[in-house]
């Protein structure tokens, strides 16, 4: 299995930042990880990567609720950017409103939907998965 | 007759032996005179004896001579050649009216005088030509003997000339027989055939002869040409079978064979009916009738063909009017001018239930109902004596004592003369127009009353929008005159009625439906602004009905209530956005502390055994479940229509029961799917599913441990619903006190360690989210009993 170059998770919560970092260390299958306070600081960052030839991230985690950008505003703008990789986002959040539900479905994400909190076992699932 | 013609023949063979005989008797006497004069003289003496003898013998065979002459019934003259008498005989002395004395020696011609009956010139030439030609028969045809009174009669004579021994010619004797008899005869006969040949060949009816025999016919009449349209040269010798059609030939085969047979017996046949064919194919119907002639010496029928076409024709039309009137729907009544009852048809038994044979004879007064005057009946009874017809409503009464009225038309019957003979009523049973047009005045009575008792406006108007008719109601809206209101409204109904003919409303309008609309209109002073719901009506063709209802206190309703309904919508969202973000927030911690608490399990495990870390690890648990819980529950209230589908009860009951068979064997229950395999209900299967897992476990856990539990599933139909039963004889709930909380949110009611209050709260939002219901019936230490309301549909 190979091991994943860079994970990516934009949330503005500290303590899922940690849980995060921790468990993927667990995992040893990250090699690098990045994580963003709200999605207008991750487009920012991750837009001047891609103009820069820079790797982006293969995986990202994305809240939902953040202040100045949330989750939609990221990824209506991060999908316009003229990719060439594969870039696998998941949906990471509490919420369970249909608002976002039928959002998520828009952006044909439905199966790539995790409520919190992640746990390790989740985890591992999904980095065994890609 | 037969014997007196056989004794006129005889006599034609009798004279030519007579006369020989008579010839040679008279001959013998002229010679033995002659001779007794001889021997008298030479032998004078002697001979007298002889001479005795032989007078007395001649004078017997004289007497032999007269009483022969005298029997004989034809008269008898003789004569000598100068034709002088010189003997009658009896017969002759009656025919000619000379008696023998007087007639002797005189001339034959004055005696015997004969003229032509068809010339009236005399013929006496009798002598000359006896004596020319010997004997001479009938010597002239219809000879008339000229009496000695002047009298004729008819007569036949023959001449015969007489001998004497020497041969010599010395007389002529004449025989004569009177003829009138068979003259009559003669004439009767002839008279008698032209008669019949005129009665057949000019009947009016067309006569055929046909040989018995063959059936070949023989002779047929100028009615017989006129009725097959045939020259009687094609009729003649035509069979008579194929005087009819073909087709019928067996059966005219047979009736022919039964007319000979019959005519033997009797003189004519009964008249049969027939059908004879024309030249030109066509079928003409006649009547036949036959009987028994003799022609040309042959047996034969004489057929009678009488058409009857004509009569058929009318007998055809009197049927078809006897029809109509027997069949008539009207009451149809005869009466003579005496006004009794000739004639009544079904259709008056049917509405008086008066039979025919009751009534006749009978005035019709036996119909009077008493209810029209006497002036009424003398002005009908004038009216149709005087030669008019009377036409008019009257109410009569029934056998039955039942009233009914008829329209009446009485009309006199003339014959040639003009003169009345009879009076037709024809009848119209009118009693349902009667008892139509009373139900129509009370109908527009109760209408009437019914329109001014309604609280709404009700306005006539016509196709321009002008008020032709405006009940008073309206008054109380507009204080003012109803000119006034008129005036107003008309201006507004014409646009809306301008609208309603333009517009889509038009068809429903043509089409008798009600088109709706709504208008305002404020009151004069403009203070206050009203409201009206109307519905227009087509009324026949160019009318036009609008009611309109006073709506102003429903539209300010409405609107307060859209006010409030706008709040409640705005309020439900906002609150809803709340339950998502508490539920949200409260989840991202717990989360948060779910992970930590991993953390800390894999990298210091130690700190766990800590008896405060644990008690906190136990509360983020809990939290957790709870809010697991709130998340359901906020589920529920977000249903996609895709999720209901018609499923089979019993098997859902069963899945159910087999997923949870191990709870159910440890908790020592016993479940009775009682389900009929059939029920089908539309459902939420994940809610039905859950509903049945909840109630299932809620009879585990509060079973009584003091009998063997069970629980019953039983279904009903019940007011559109599949009422399915929970019955349990379990430890059973207090619903005095608990009923208001039992299905409320984290309630508990038995003390149990397992209860947590949540299941029946989801169940009972489950069931509700469904369109259905909950109910429970319990009582303590007895048991529960839960009924679930399924919609049908």
């Amino acid at each position: 299995m190979n091991k994943i170059e860079c994970v990516c998770l934009i949330e503005d919560d500290p303590i899922v930042v940690l849980l995060m970092r921790k468990f993927l260390e667990k995992t040893g299958k990250a090699g690098q990880f990045v994580s963003y306070q709200n999605g207008k600081e991750a487009y920012d960052n991750l837009k001047d990567k891609f103009e820069k030839g820079d790797p982006l991230p293969e995986l990202i985690f994305l809240d939902i609720n953040m202040p100045v950008w949330d989750g939609w505003n990221f990824l209506s703008e991060f999908i316009k950017l003229p990719l060439q990789e594969n870039i696998i986002i998941y949906i990471l959040t509490s919420s369970t409103s249909p608002e976002d539900l039928s959002l998520t479905k828009k952006y044909g994400l439905q199966d790539r939907y995790i409520l919190k909190p992640m746990s390790f076992e989740k985890l591992n699932k999904i980095l065994n998965s890609i | 007759m037969v014997a007196k013609i056989d004794e006129s023949e005889l006599f034609e063979e009798v004279p030519g032996i007579f006369w020989s005989v008579m010839g040679m008797v008279l001959l013998g006497i002229l010679f033995s005179s002659a001779s007794m004069g001889f021997l008298y003289n030479h032998r004078q003496k002697s001979i007298y004896k002889e001479l005795y003898v032989k007078e007395k013998n001649l004078w017997q065979q004289m007497e032999k001579f007269k009483v022969t002459m005298d029997s004989l019934g034809e008269g008898v003259i003789i004569t000598d050649l100068h034709a002088k008498i010189w003997y009658l005989n009896n017969r002759a002395e009656e025919l000619t009216g000379w008696r023998y004395r007087e007639a002797q020696g005189r001339s034959l011609h004055d005696i015997y005088s004969v003229r032509n009956e068809d010339t009236g010139l005399e013929e006496n030439n009798i002598l000359d030509k006896v004596i020319k030609q010997g004997i001479v028969k009938e010597l002239a045809n219809h000879t008339l003997l000229v009496k000695k009174d002047g009298g004729t009669i008819p007569i036949v004579d023959t001449g015969a000339p007489v001998f004497d021994p020497e041969r010599e010619l010395i007389g002529i004797v004449i025989t004569f027989r009177d003829e009138t008899e068979k003259r009559n005869r003669q004439k009767l006969l002839e008279e008698n055939e032209l008669q019949f040949r005129n009665l057949f060949e000019f009947s009016a009816d067309a006569v055929f002869i046909a040989d018995a025999e063959t059936g070949i016919i023989l002779n047929a009449n100028q009615a017989a040409e006129h009725l097959l349209d045939k020259p009687r040269e094609k009729i003649i010798g035509l069979h008579q079978l194929s005087l009819h059609p073909d087709e019928k030939a067996d059966y005219n085969k047979d009736i022919f064979q039964k007319a000979v047979e019959n005519l033997q017996k009797r003189d004519v046949t009964e008249v049969v009916e027939n059908e004879v064919v024309r030249a030109d194919g066509a079928l003409v119907p006649v009547e036949i009738l036959a009987s028994r002639v003799v022609y040309k010496g042959k047996k034969c029928l004489m057929g009678t063909f009488r058409n009857i076409s004509e009569r058929k024709k009318y007998e055809s039309e009197l049927h078809k009017l006897s029809t109509a009137i027997e069949q008539s729907p009207s009451s149809i009544l005869i009466t003579n001018v005496d006004g009794e009852i000739d004639y009544v048809n079904p259709a008056f038994t049917v509405t008086t239930g008066y039979t025919k044979e009751s009534v006749l004879g009978k005035n019709p007064r036996i119909l009077n109902s008493g209810l029209q005057s006497k002036n009424y009946y003398q002005n009908l009874w004038e009216t149709i004596t005087s030669g008019k017809n009377w036409r008019g409503e009257m109410c009569n009464r029934k056998k039955s004592g039942e009233l009914y009225w008829e329209l009446a038309s009485i009309s006199p019957v003339k014959n040639q003369e003009g003169v009345i003979t009879h009076f037709i009523a024809v009848k119209k049973d009118i009693t349902e127009r009667k008892l139509a047009e009373e139900r129509l005045r009370e109908n527009e009575k109760y209408l009437g009353s019914l329109i001014k008792s309604v609280p709404d406006t009700i306005i006539v108007l016509n196709k321009n929008g002008e008020i032709l008719d405006i009940n008073a109601s309206s008054l109380n809206y507009f204080p003012g005159t109803i000119q006034n209101l008129k005036k107003r409204l008309e201006s507004l109904l014409s646009q809306e009625i301008n609208k309603l003919q333009v517009g889509n409303s038009a068809e429903s309008l043509k089409h008798k439906q009600v088109a709706k609309f709504q208008f305002e209109l404020s009151s004069e002073d403009e203070e206050i602004q009203y409201h009206f719901s109307a519905r227009a009506v087509l009324f026949g063709e160019d009318k036009v009905i609008i009611t309109l209802s006073d709506i102003t206190e429903s539209i300010q309703n409405y609107n307060r209530i859209n006010v409030l309904l706008r709040v409640e919508e705005e309020q439900s969202k906002r609150l809803q956005n709340f339950t998502h973000i508490v539920s949200h927030n409260l989840r991202s911690h717990t989360a948060n502390m779910e992970g930590l608490f991993e953390i800390l399990a894999m990298e210091e495990p130690e700190i766990l055994e800590n008896q405060y870390i644990k008690l906190m690890k136990e509360s983020s648990d809990k939290l957790q479940t709870t809010i697991y819980h709130l998340n359901h529950i906020l589920d529920i209230n977000t249903i996609h229509r895709e999720d209901w589908e018609k499923i089979n009860l019993y098997k859902a009951v069963d899945n159910s029961i087999k997923s949870i068979s191990n709870l159910i064997k440890n908790g020592g229950l016993t479940i009775y799917n009682r389900v009929p395999k059939g029920t089908r209900v539309l459902v939420i299967p994940a809610y039905l599913e859950s509903i049945v897992l909840n109630l299932m476990t809620n009879a585990i856990k509060f079973r009584s441990d003091s009998r063997d539990s069970y629980l019953k599933i039983t279904v009903q139909k019940k007011e559109g619903f599949t009422v399915v039963s929970f019955e349990d004889n379990g430890l059973g709930i207090d619903l005095h006190r608990h009923k208001v909380k039992l299905f409320g949110l984290y309630k508990t009611f038995h003390g149990h360690s397992d209860s947590r209050g949540l299941g029946l709260f989801m169940t009972k939002a489950q069931v509700e989210a469904m369109g259905g219901k909950i109910d429970v019936e319990s009582e303590v230490d007895k048991g529960t009993t839960f009924k679930v309301y399924l919609r049908d549909e």
